[in-house]
């Protein structure tokens, strides 16, 4: 028997991702092994907007390898577990009016010096546990 | 994943043909995060764990005081029946570094 989809829809995706304020960012490290950050971000059209202080290692690393995943889940329960993760190239976002959407942090706001990025949402996996049938 | 902290190293239980199972049998180099949660009342907290992780071939998880605890008896009884038919495999982190991020709001 085939495995049953848990996969979100498209709207679902995007709802879902839209309600969290912080994403886990992985970039990679200099000797090209995993880092990882929790930043905060929102949705904007078909892009993932998140901020990282500048200068910070997953922001030294974006520059060095623009290459990122982003990743957010909830889990209050087993049942209730849900995730989304973003494979992309992060680019430069230069508009200073996406840290007013922006959530705050303590780090970013005590330092003027906080940088945006955006990836393009269409390398995505996602899950959704209220949809598993056989529960025991 | 269920998942453990026992003397030092944390362990998940995952599909032996999961992406990551793959990923960590390629290369070893890990990073794990643990969060308590994204909108806690309190703020966001994690633990970073950098390290190196391997594939642990086990037939059960741990069952003591302190060493796991919140997941059913329903579902750890059967990760268990899928570790030893080997469907499920244990990755076991040592951390070489840890990092903390406390009061993101």
């Amino acid at each position: 028997m085939p495995r049953e989809s848990i996969a979100m829809t498209p709207l679902e995706m995007s709802s879902f991702v839209g309600a969290q304020k912080w994403v886990v960012l992985g970039t990679l490290d200099p000797d090209g092994s995993p880092w990882a950050d929790v930043v905060a971000s929102y949705i904007e059209d078909d892009r993932l907007v998140f901020g990282v202080q500048a200068g910070s290692r997953s922001d030294n690393n974006i520059e060095r390898d623009p290459r990122v995943v982003c990743m957010t889940d909830q889990y209050p329960t087993y049942y209730e577990i849900k995730g989304v993760t973003a494979h992309g190239s992060a680019e430069l976002v230069t508009d200073p009016s996406v840290f007013a959407r922006l959530p705050e942090d303590p780090i970013s706001q005590n330092s003027t010096k906080r940088r945006a990025y955006a990836i393009h949402l269409d390398d995505i996996t996602s899950f959704d546990f209220t949809k598993i049938k056989a529960k025991v | 994943m269920t998942g453990w902290y026992d003397d030092g190293r944390m362990s998940v239980t995952t599909y032996r043909k999961s992406h990551k199972t793959r990923n960590a049998q390629r290369d070893q180099r890990t990073t794990w995060l643990v969060l308590n949660g994204y909108d806690s009342h309190d703020g966001v907290r994690a633990v970073e764990f950098k390290g190196v992780h391997r594939v642990v071939e086990a037939t059960q998880m741990p069952n003591r005081a302190g060493v796991r605890q919140g997941v059913s008896t329903g579902l750890s009884s059967r990760t268990e029946n899928r570790l030893k038919s080997g469907k499920r495999i244990v990755l076991e982190v040592t951390p070489t570094e840890v990092g903390f991020m406390e009061d993101l709001r």
